[in-house]
């Protein structure tokens, strides 16, 4: 399903710091992840995913560092991301914000069964390196 | 080539490269997804070391790609316009970028979208030319290039000036002779004395040219009249007929100005002519009273009333009628000291004859009243606007020549500088009001003037500061600056006229006095005992309106005193003391002024 960009605009940079949250995580994982773990709602390709990057870095929410991958899947050089202290604060603000859109929706039935603003289950695991 | 150098916060020290053509060739990428990789960081807007950040990161994308066994087809298919997604990382990677450099961007912004402001101001500024459509000289000089060369008085008082000596020093070797103020039976006095003797004959062409319709000094930029020609005098260049130098506000040159035919430009020499001519001859009217020489002195008197009427010629500017009011009341003050020091050299015929030459004058001789001439005022004006503006062929156009505004400075017409610089032209005209709106305000001030004009003394000055109010307020005043510098000061002016009409009547009284004394033998209580046979009617003070104060002598001062009560409107019985002036529109801070103002007394 195509969502609109100014959906994704919301949506995307909160699922990449959420995804972000139990550990860092280099470009194309996260772009595995958030295509597999919802569904591919926010797939999204390099020409979305850096510049989504390059701008938390640029508010400070995550940090990049270059760390070579374990020997077993190649010993590349991958560029890894964190999230940091303030990028953590932002999240969860974030996760606040989108259960009361959840729960707003809901209420008035946008929102189907079960849509009590929990994010689906896959997301709502720790996913990391 | 590559090295390996310590990346920011990295674990991993990161290889470096020469360019992203060098990361892409060493990642051995399959070629269409290399080419994507260069077709991509080829088009970013960032500095070579984020360009190879960049390359690194695409490439090792499209290599997990690859590993996890998707097609290089699949990996073109999910990466994007390449185009949109260089624009995007561009964008973002400046963000990560100092601050230092996001100000010096900001700045440079700014400045880039200034220039092209100042640019297109500018180009529209350049793009309009004034239109010299009226010839205001013309205007002024009617009257005078109107009157037959015969029956100019100018040309014979250039003449009798360019004969006349230089000036005599006083007796202590200090200074020039002051023929106005020297007092008789001193040293000072026979030196003067024997001035006037030896130059009889070129007063004699003063008095002569004095009797004249009209003063006729064509009012111009250049003038016939090089004082450096005078005898005694160093000759030098006429410093008016083509170029003049430039004095700024802080008394230093400036450098030579080329004249232009801008009439806030033209030069009144004419008028310390007739000053000089009005102080010698008011004492050579003393002088002849001293020697039994009524006709002389009668005549001499006259003679300096023509001179003020001269210097407030038609078509004059509003500083020719305030000279010829100070040569006015320069000669009452010779007419009272005749009468106190030589009160026999005057029959009662002779003070009936000067009386009455002394009760016709009139500040606006040409309309024989008391009004205030502001057309020379009006007419520098309307010209500077037309040499400053464009003409839309309706009344208004747009500020283009910011150059003309040096001529106001030359005129020393203000007490601030207004220089500014040609590249302030465009930005200038934009905040100044255009000429349709500058000339209302200059027009809308003086038609409060003429308005307060007709109110009681006592209340001009609080009206013309209340007209004068808008001006208080900056932003106002600077986008009027052009008619809130050119504004006449007429609150003070006002008042020197008003004055100036008292002392005219004070004179009259004052004779009124002398003769009634000579009937009487001794002087009136009142001064109602003059009217009507010594005086037509008692007149009145201008600032309280009631009466002129007369003082009768007593026993400290034998001879009486006409005096008005001043502008604190408080009579202090004739005490002339100075004291501080209260603030008026025009006036200087610190200035001052007489408690009473002494109108007629004999010293």
């Amino acid at each position: 399903m195509r969502i609109e960009r100014e959906l994704m605009r919301g949506a995307g940079p909160v699922a990449v710091l959420k995804l972000l949250q139990h550990g860092p995580q280099y470009g194309y994982q996260l772009a595995e992840a958030l295509n597999a773990r919802t569904e591919g709602v926010l797939d999204m390709g390099q020409s979305t995913l850096y510049p989504m990057l390059y701008n938390l870095e640029a508010k400070g929410l995550i940090e990049g560092f270059v760390k070579d991958a374990p020997a077993a899947e190649g010993g590349r050089e991958r560029k890894y991301y964190k999230l940091t202290p303030k990028g953590r604060k932002r999240l969860a603000k974030e996760v606040r914000q989108w259960q009361a859109v959840a729960g707003a929706m809901s209420g008035l039935g946008v929102l189907g069964p079960g849509a009590s603003g929990a994010a689906p289950a896959g997301l709502a695991m720790g996913g990391g390196a | 080539m590559s090295t390996a150098t310590a990346s920011p916060g990295g674990d991993t020290p990161r290889q470096t490269h020469a360019s992203p053509a060098g990361v892409v060739t060493d990642s051995q990428l399959p070629e269409p997804l290399g080419q994507r990789v260069l077709e991509v960081t080829g088009k970013l807007r960032l500095w070579k070391r984020e360009r190879i950040d960049v390359t690194h990161e695409l490439v090792s994308h499209f290599a997990e790609g690859l590993a996890k066994g998707q097609t290089p087809e699949d990996l073109l298919a999910d990466f994007g316009d390449p185009t949109h997604t260089a624009r995007l990382i561009s964008r973002a990677k400046r963000r990560q970028r100092p601050l230092w450099w996001k100000l010096t961007r900001g700045f440079g912004f700014t400045l880039l979208a200034l220039c092209t402001l100042y640019a297109g101001l500018a180009i529209r500024y350049a793009s309009g030319r004034p239109t010299i459509a009226v010839d205001y000289f013309a205007q002024l000089n009617a009257t005078t290039l109107a009157t037959p060369v015969e029956e100019r008085a100018w040309p014979r008082y250039r003449d009798a000036i360019m004969r006349l000596p230089e000036l005599p020093t006083s007796a202590d070797g200090k200074h020039f002779i002051e023929f106005g103020y020297v007092e008789p039976d001193t040293a000072d006095w026979h030196i003067a004395a024997k001035y006037a003797q030896e130059n009889a004959h070129i007063i004699a062409q003063v008095r002569e040219a004095s009797t004249l319709p009209v003063g006729g000094y064509v009012l111009s930029t250049t003038t016939d009249f090089n004082p450096s020609l005078r005898p005694g005098r160093t000759p030098v260049m006429n410093p008016s007929s083509a170029r003049r130098s430039i004095t700024g506000m802080d008394g230093k040159a400036q450098g030579v100005q080329e004249v232009d035919d801008a009439l806030i430009s033209a030069i009144l020499p004419n008028l310390a002519v007739y000053r000089e001519f009005a102080r010698l001859l008011t004492f050579d009217a003393r002088l002849a009273a001293s020697q039994g020489d009524a006709p002389r002195a009668i005549a001499n008197l006259q003679a300096v009333n023509g001179l003020a009427r001269h210097a407030s010629d038609p078509g004059g500017m509003l500083i020719g009628q305030l000279v010829g009011q100070a040569i006015y009341g320069l000669n009452s003050f010779a007419l009272s000291e005749v009468v106190a020091n030589w009160p026999g050299a005057l029959s009662d015929a002779d003070l009936l004859t000067i009386s009455q030459d002394f009760s016709g004058w009139r500040i606006n001789p040409a309309k024989q009243d008391d009004s205030i001439n502001l057309d020379g005022e009006r007419a520098v004006m309307y010209d500077l606007l037309q040499r400053l503006y464009t003409d839309d062929g309706h009344g208004d156009g747009r500020l283009v020549n910011i150059h003309a505004m040096r001529l106001v400075e030359v005129s020393n017409r203000m007490n601030q500088p207004t220089y500014l610089p040609a590249f302030a032209g465009p930005i200038t005209s934009q905040l100044m009001a255009g000429r349709a709106e500058m000339r209302r305000a200059y027009d809308d001030a003086l038609k409060s003037a003429a308005q307060n004009a007709k109110l009681p003394l006592p209340q001009q000055q609080a009206a013309w500061a209340q007209a004068l109010q808008r001006f208080d307020d900056p932003v106002w005043k600077q986008r009027h600056l052009l008619a809130s510098i050119m504004l006449p000061a007429l609150g003070r002016t006002n008042n020197s006229f008003a004055m100036a009409t008292s002392q005219r009547e004070a004179t009259v009284a004052g004779i009124a006095l002398e003769r009634y004394r000579r009937s009487h033998g001794t002087y009136p209580a009142t001064l109602a005992e003059l009217v009507p046979e010594y005086l037509p009617s008692i007149p009145l003070d201008p600032w309280d309106g009631k009466p002129i104060k007369y003082l009768p002598p007593d026993a400290s001062r034998p001879t009486p005193i006409l005096y008005s009560v001043g502008e604190n409107q408080i009579d202090n019985l004739g005490d002339d003391t100075l004291v501080p002036a209260p603030p008026c529109p025009g006036r200087r801070p610190n200035e001052q002024m007489s408690n009473d103002r002494i109108l007629w007394q004999l010293s």
